[in-house]
């Protein structure tokens, strides 16, 4: 059951990866294509910064799951290098469940911002005109997502196919 | 604010904010953690959690960050097109018959991609798995080998395009394009430095980095990879601040232009495939979900700091005190490196900038002279223990027999000649200054 | 004695706090036990985010530009456009619909109005003798780009801290400001030309959570609109110095006034507002015309 939660979130997060790689390319791409089309005399696009500024978001918090899997979030191990495996594992675990409760909180809160937006069909009025609530949705998603990792960490460690690194 | 001091509540956030840290919580979490309890006790509960959700999105959610990612991507197509290998090895083949070549050879490369890249993570990454190897091999001393190439890896950051003065800037409200040029000379100050105290040990101790029997090539043959496989890649530097002087992009779609033509350089060298470029935009969406969670969650921790009041009474606190600005400017500076030693370089320019611009602010410093300090001092940060970001890219990127103490040892010169620098552009400032004048 | 906690959307000093200080040096200095704090500026709260502190009652009350909640009140939008006198509103029932309308939407009340006849202007390194800028690169944002399309202008977006290197490398031609504050930005020295007639006010709201209102005695809520109307009146006399010191910083620094002629400057002043009508009423078809009708005159 776990394990095939596992796999789904294994799944998803590789999709959000593939995903952010791909702003990554758009950030690129769209802004480049504005300069040559300014210099060219044409007429700006409008919409680049703002969809740059949201393509930011998605790769923060949709990418965030995804690094989290692939463990390149930093943190500090100085202190607990030191540390018996035991212990390790018992601090860790601690970590894990500051995290995952931290995002839980994050993600209540986060989505009820989204709601409420989505209730009073609150528009943002840039170039172009977009539901808040969309925007609003990434980072509950995203540390929903980050949640659940941190607890299929745990479980990893104790209960799941032995990791060679702990952390 | 409900009855407790600043200054105790200022002791509480930070102090909470470490013993996450120290127990394993990853640094972005540990912040988002303390935001939790801030936007509870001091916002106003849940209106001020909701409010929170709001600024976590928001703080993410901007055009001035778009930089970081674009630079970030320049290293990384560097790195997995193979532009930067073909780089080294032509660096390598100019560079012959001295006392630590590689060590050198290191300090050179490191300088054209600070030149070519805004991140320090992809540099010390390319450098470290294409020169490492081969120096371990020969022999090379952990002060000759994995010194150089963190010490010059930090030098990324000060040498544009660089992320991270790009985000200075902006954080700090001061001219981006200025500070970028600031950042030169010190940059190749440092570079030099690094070079004369390569050269000086490995006369000093031939031990340390095994001389290799020099095969003896003709000037030209050596010549003939550099001008091949370095000089043009110069075109991309030429491409970045071309456009921004010629007045064809802002300095952020410089950025953007700039891996663009990066991308065109390995297609000239015929090195470009959609492996590179996938893992490429891969590396540099890792690095920035991985940079940005962590920005979200510390400028709204400085935000929430800010509301409490604590930021303006240290201030307050520190105008009252009435010490003359050079004292002040060292002792910030101090701060910086002290902070350092525990955390990144985004979050010490996000909680120390709200306190540190104000008093410049009031004060006839050049904020242009203390950004580069600044930056000096949050380049020693990146390889000083505990937490040096530079520390476990090598740790990554090195042969597995390569331990963390080793890396630690290696480094210590390369820190006190950081210092050094620190010291003669605080008090020459004409060094950091001279290039900006000319905007 | 009831602390207030205020928010503002600009940083704590200068000429644009000057307002709100007043404002909130009124309050404090009357015999009551009414205390206002100025707890969040941008450093604490972001801009796009003190209207939604206001309505969830993080602060008690906000200095605000419509610009920067208009995900809240759509029709905030349109203060910018307001050119009946803030004292002529509260007598002819404008201030309150917009009141009722703050109230429904965002929980919070429309206490009042600072900035009246603080002008954008068009700040630009190429000269014109006409008011039709074809082909010119304008910064633009969502504030008045609109108008600057009118005007023939190719629109283009970026942060304000990249406007200098924009200006001075030439990727821009010109932006739109308000005439006070350019030398904050350092735009003085990369800046050639203003375009004379101004057009729309660089308007500032102050909005008050509407639950904390409730639970204030009457008396406060007085003191509170009293000090507001007082600071309004006071307003119109710091504008008139400051608008001339701020045109003389400018003149200063070599910046030379574009005008043009008379019937010129009415057309430019009315395509300006037009193009921004037009949006208020496409966003809120039905409040959109009510408030245009007890705001704006159609007479120069
Ligand atoms: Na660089
Ligand atoms: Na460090």
């Amino acid at each position: 059951m776990i394990s095939s939660i596992d796999k789904g979130m294994g799944r998803v997060c590789d999709a959000f990866g593939v995903a952010a790689s791909l702003v990554v390319a758009f950030l690129a791409l769209s802004v480049g294509a504005e300069v040559a089309v300014r210099n060219l005399g044409l007429p700006a696009f409008g919409w680049t910064l703002e969809m740059c500024e949201y393509g930011l978001l998605v790769v923060t918090f949709l990418g965030a799951p995804w690094v989290l899997r692939r463990h390149e979030h930093i943190s500090v191990d100085v202190f607990t290098r030191a540390l018996r495996p035991r212990t390790l594992r018992v601090l860790l675990t601690i970590s894990d469940v500051v995290a995952a409760t931290t995002c839980v909180i994050l993600a209540v809160y986060a989505a009820e911002a989204a709601h409420e937006a989505f209730l009073k069909g609150s528009l943002l009025f840039k170039y172009l005109v977009i539901p808040q609530w969309i925007i609003l949705s990434v980072m509950p998603l995203g540390v929903t997502l980050l949640a659940i990792e941190f607890l299929l960490r745990i479980w990893r460690r104790f209960a799941g196919p032995q990791e060679v690194n702990p952390a | 604010m409900s009855g407790i001091g600043w200054e105790v509540m200022l002791g509480l956030m930070g102090g909470s904010l470490v013993f996450l840290m120290g127990i394993g919580v990853p640094v972005a979490f540990a912040f988002l953690a303390l935001n939790l309890a801030g936007a509870y006790l001091i916002l106003g509960g849940e209106s001020g959690l909701r409010l929170l959700a709001l600024s976590t999105t928001e703080a993410v959610t901007s055009f001035a960050l778009v930089p970081i990612p674009l630079f970030i991507l320049m290293g990384e197509v560097l790195l997995h097109t193979g532009l930067a290998t073909r780089a080294i090895h032509a660096i390598e083949r100019l560079i012959t018959g001295v006392p630590g070549r590689l060590s050198l050879v290191a300090v050179v490369s490191g300088g054209v991609f600070a030149s070519l890249s805004g991140s320090s993570i992809a540099n010390t990454a390319v450098l470290g798995r294409v020169l490492l190897p081969d120096m371990l091999r020969l022999g090379y001393h952990p002060m000759l080998s994995v010194g150089p190439i963190l010490g010059i890896g930090g030098v990324a950051m000060l040498i544009p395009p660089s992320a991270l003065a790009v985000l200075f800037g902006s954080l700090a409200g001061i001219s981006i394009s200025r500070l970028l040029l600031a950042g030169i000379v010190p940059g190749l100050l440092l570079a030099t430095l690094f070079f004369l105290f390569i050269v000086t040990i490995s006369r000093m101790r031939p031990a340390l980095a095994p001389a290799q029997s020099a095969e003896r090539e003709p000037l030209g043959a050596r010549l003939r990879p550099f001008l091949i496989n370095v000089v043009p890649l110069m075109a991309i530097v030429v491409v970045v601040v071309g456009s921004i002087l010629g007045g064809y992009a802002t300095p952020t779609e410089s950025a953007a232009l700039g891996s663009i033509a990066t991308v065109i350089a390995a297609a000239a060298y015929r090195s470009l495939s959609w492996t590179a470029i996938r893992k490429a935009l891969a590396g540099t969406a890792a690095t920035t979900a991985m940079i940005f969670i962590i920005i979200s969650g510390s400028i709204t921790f400085s935000q929430i700091l800010s509301f409490s009041g604590a930021t303006r009474q240290l201030v307050a606190l520190v105008v009252d005190l009435d010490i003359d600005i050079g004292t002040l400017v060292l002792m910030m500076l101090l701060v910086a490196l002290l902070l350092g030693m525990l955390m990144d370089q985004i979050s010490i320019m996000l909680i120390t900038l709200p306190f540190f611009m104000p008093l410049i602010g009031m004060s006839d410093v050049d904020p242009i002279w203390f950004g580069v300090l600044m930056l000096i001092a949050l380049e020693v940060g990146l390889i000083t223990p505990p937490f040096g970001l530079l520390l476990f890219i090598m740790k990554s990127v090195a042969p597995d027999d390569v331990t963390m103490r080793q890396i630690l040892v290696s480094i210590v010169p390369y820190i006190g000649i950081e210092l050094l620098g620190l010291a003669v552009i605080f008090i020459f400032p004409i060094l950091a200054l001279w290039l900006p004048g000319f905007l | 004695e009831t602390v207030l906690r205020v928010g503002t959307f600009l940083s704590p000093q200068g000429v644009w706090h000057g307002p709100l200080e007043h404002l909130i040096e009124t309050v404090n200095g009357k015999d009551t036990d009414l205390k206002l704090e100025l707890v969040a500026d941008p450093s604490s709260i972001s801009p796009f985010q003190l209207g939604d502190a206001v309505s969830g009652g993080v602060i008690d009350m906000a200095y605000l530009s419509g610009a920067f909640y208009t995900n809240l009140v759509p029709e905030a939008d349109a203060n910018k456009l307001f050119n009946v006198p803030v004292a002529e509103l509260r007598e002819n029932g404008a201030m309150n619909l917009i009141d009722q309308i703050h109230r429904d939407k965002m929980g919070a009340l429309f206490l009042g109005k600072m900035g009246d006849g603080i002008k954008y202007h068009i700040y630009t390194n190429r000269s014109s003798d006409e008011p039709r800028f074809e082909g010119w690169d304008m910064r633009g944002t969502p504030l008045y780009r609109p108008f600057m399309e009118a005007l023939g202008a190719n629109v283009i977006q970026m942060q304000g801290s990249e406007v200098y290197s924009a200006m001075e490398s030439g990727v821009v031609d010109g932006y739109a400001w308000p005439l006070w504050g350019i030398g904050d930005l350092g735009l003085l020295e990369v800046t050639d030309y203003r375009v004379e007639p101004g057009f729309y006010n660089a308007e500032i709201s102050v909005l008050f959570n509407e639950d904390k209102w409730n639970s204030l005695t009457e008396e406060q809520q007085d003191t509170l609109r009293s000090s507001v109307i007082e600071t309004e009146e006071w307003f119109i006399d710091y504008r008139n110095r400051v608008d001339e010191e701020q045109r003389r910083l400018q003149a200063d620094a070599g910046i030379e006034a574009i005008t043009f002629s008379e019937e010129q400057s009415q057309d430019y002043v009315r395509m300006a507002d037009e193009a921004g009508w037009a949006v208020v009423i496409e966003n809120s078809p039905e409040l959109g015309p009510q408030i245009k009708e007890l705001t704006y005159t159609d007479k120069q």
